[in-house]
């Protein structure tokens, strides 16, 4: 098994130099500043609170892709797509996940061929709607039930017409990048997207050959030899498990590091105060409140902690905008977002979150569903 | 040389998976990560450092690449970036310069006192007022030093107030070091059990507030002061009303309550954390004092006793402890509140 070297767009590694060239220049340039001390640890706490749990997707996804094959999980979807989607959507009752571990998973899962639209749907329902995040948010709300249930189910709700969208708007182009594309589903390149389950030898329907050379020198994500033998031992198996780990921790893992770094800065130097004065517009402080979501990046099981802090200075239907946000998009996401699907699919994807969650909050506002079943 | 070179960029994944272990073994020691994150995160760390040795592991015994390439080095190389200020945060904490930024006006103070009350929401945090900048800070004096403390004076002896520190100018006096528990009166559950408990005879039992979620209770003392932290005070203010109590925050100045409580009325603030130091809020909580003393500063702790009372101003209850006495504390152990 070798180690590959997966070749960069000329874009992206300028920017990611350049990200390293800054924040070191930062750190030994802005040592005197009163700052410093304030970012570095707000910077720190964000990575720190965040790399477990990615790791712990990363290896959940690593054993996904070892030990449970294609077959099995195909076998496990529905034949009908918004079937697929309406249970990809509330999947994280039973596998709850925030949103840095949901990236990894939902890359290995698509490429066991979960469709696109299901793919979508467990990466937006997947940190919402789960008992974890459910609890955190009645904790935060003093056990009142309302925002607990607008979020939850407002954030099914979400998952599932953002996945159905993707589904519609993608249909005949590809969403995903090379690496987690799967063969046969769109017009792109390579699409590594075969069995490494190394005991059975199948045809995947589109005949895919395993030992093909990809064009234009691209390596195959999964990087490993397929001609693996025959009933691997469980420790083989294992290892091949954490070496995909270790490829889905480094995937996505920078782009983690950099959006988290981004949310520092704002965390340091925005003002909150900033965010209180225009609480009597409901739309305007949706809008804001959603602004603030995507700048603080703050993990879906804290940030309800955060929008009730926002209690009595900001509409109800504000703190629900925050809390369904946050754990769809936001800058951190954002940037994972791009070791998953395309520019295009991620402007799409963007987009629909934002417009859904706005029209989530405003139509709880105008509804007066706060107003009604709270007191 | 050059081989030094081509073998970090083969081996940059073990390497970074390495220094990865390495960071959180030692942040793990002594609970150093108490300083980015909530106590419970331990055992997440833990896992995680468990995850990145299987990793690691598995990660060596692969084959380097043929083509090296700088972009195999760059990205683990961007990993290795939030240990580089982790360094610098070590021992760093949230001050009044996070306060400053979080602080959101006294509108957020106000703590509902109606008797039905599932208490205040303790956050120093929301306000549609605008934020003072308390800039000038640095030495805060007032013009008369004499502490007109209502308290009777051989239970002022108890309690090692601010007045003695300052005349002696040594923090350590008659009655002991002063008391480290950042969270004493913390609530049970969430505080871990190795916090000191308070000095003996600054909590008479007879005067702690019934509900209140003190964990400890070394009560061999007469009815004086009550040793509580700040969220206590805004979950049961009507409690605390009128007593005497004590608590620990840093200092700042703010502007805006300078301007409705007067020159002498100071904040005293800790910040609630409920994940890590991201998401951290501030608790604060106005003073007024006469003393004149340096109270604001990088990592300076004070203890802040006085009258707690509530005072009521536009339609608001704020709490306000009254003719308070101060006196510097060592940084608690766990500054933050969970």
């Amino acid at each position: 098994m070798k180690a590959k070297v997966r070749p960069i767009g000329m874009r992206s590694f300028i920017f990611e130099t350049l990200f390293l060239v800054a924040t070191v220049t930062l750190f030994f340039a802005g040592q005197a500043m009163e700052s410093m001390r304030t970012l570095s640890l707000i910077f720190a706490s964000i990575v720190l609170e965040a790399v477990p749990f990615m790791l712990l997707g990363a290896v959940v996804g690593g054993l996904l892709e070892t030990f449970v094959s294609r077959e099995r999980i195909a076998s496990l979807l529905p034949r009908k797509r918004w079937k697929t989607v309406l249970i990809a959507a509330g999947l994280g009752v039973i596998f709850p996940v925030c949103e840095c571990a949901i990236v990894p998973i939902v890359r290995r899962l698509s490429r066991k061929g979960l469709p696109m639209a299901g793919a979508v749907a467990y990466l937006l329902g997947g940190p919402i709607a789960n008992p974890i995040v459910a609890g955190s948010t009645l904790v935060a709300y003093k056990l009142e039930w309302p925002m607990m249930a607008a979020r939850f189910i407002g954030g099914y709700l979400i998952a599932v017409a953002i996945g159905l969208a993707m589904d519609r708007i993608f249909r005949k182009r590809q969403a995903f990048v090379d690496d987690v594309a799967m063969p046969g589903a769109g017009a792109a390149g390579c699409a590594c997207g075969h069995d490494h389950d190394h005991q059975d030898e199948h045809d995947g329907e589109s005949g895919h050959e395993h030992d093909h050379e990809h064009e234009g020198g691209q390596t195959c994500a999964c990087g490993h030899h397929h001609a693996a033998p025959k009933g691997p031992r469980f420790i083989d198996k294992m290892r091949a498990a954490m070496l995909h780990a270790a490829d889905d921790f480094l995937g996505v893992g920078h782009y983690l590091v950099i959006g988290a770094f981004i949310a520092a800065i704002a965390q340091t130097y925005i003002d909150r105060t900033v965010f209180t004065q225009i609480f009597q517009i409901p739309v305007l402080s949706i809008l804001m409140m959603m602004a603030l979501a995507i700048l603080l990046n703050l993990c879906s099981e804290a940030d309800a902690f955060i929008a009730a802090s926002f209690r009595g200075i900001m509409p109800m239907s504000a703190q629900l905008a925050f809390l369904l946000t946050g754990p769809m998009f936001d800058l951190k996401l954002l940037l994972m977002y791009q070791g998953l699907f395309r520019k295009r699919a991620i402007a799409a994807l963007a987009s629909l979150i934002l417009v859904s969650a706005a029209l989530v909050s405003i139509a709880a506002h105008y509804s007066g569903f706060f107003t009604k079943v709270m007191p | 040389m050059k081989s030094l070179i081509a073998f970090i960029f083969a081996r940059a994944r073990v390497i970074v998976f390495f220094i990865w272990v390495y960071a959180l073994i030692e942040l793990l020691q002594g609970g150093r990560y108490l300083t980015f994150l909530r106590p419970e995160f331990g055992y997440v760390l833990g896992a995680a450092l468990a995850m990145f040795l299987a990793v690691m592991i598995a990660e060596m015994g692969r084959e380097p690449g043929d083509r090296l390439h700088w972009s195999a080095f760059q990205r683990p190389l961007i990993l290795l970036i939030p240990l580089l200020f982790l360094l610098n945060a070590q021992g760093a904490s949230l001050d009044y310069y996070t306060f400053n930024k979080r602080f959101t006006g006294t509108a957020g103070m106000a703590v509902n006192v109606e008797p039905s009350d599932d208490s205040g929401v303790p956050a120093g945090g929301r306000a549609a007022v605008d934020n003072g900048q308390a800039g000038e800070a640095g030495t805060v004096s007032a013009d008369d030093a004499d502490v007109p403390s209502s308290l009777n004076p051989s239970k002022t002896d108890r309690i090692r107030f601010s007045r003695k520190w300052n005349q002696d100018g040594t923090p350590g006096n008659a009655s002991g070091t002063p008391s480290t528990g950042s969270g004493t009166d913390v609530e049970a559950g969430s505080q871990p059990p190795q916090q000191p408990p308070h000095e003996p005879g600054t909590l008479p039992e007879d005067q702690r507030p019934k509900g209140d979620n003190d964990d400890e209770a070394d009560d061999d003392g007469t009815p004086d002061v009550i040793e509580t932290a700040l969220t206590s005070l805004y979950e049961t203010p009507k409690l605390f009303e009128g007593k005497q109590v004590s608590v620990i925050g840093m200092v700042d100045t703010n502007e805006d309550i300078a301007r409705q409580f007067g020159d002498r009325a100071k904040v005293l603030f800790r910040f609630l954390i409920s994940c890590c130091a991201a998401d951290a809020q501030p608790i604060a909580l106005i003073f007024e004092t006469k003393q004149s003393t340096t109270i604001k500063g990088e990592n300076v702790w004070i203890r802040v006793s006085g009258k707690f009372t509530l005072h009521k101003k536009d339609g608001r209850t704020i709490p306000v402890i009254r003719e308070a006495s101060l006196s510097t504390v060592p940084r608690p152990a766990n500054e933050y509140l969970y």
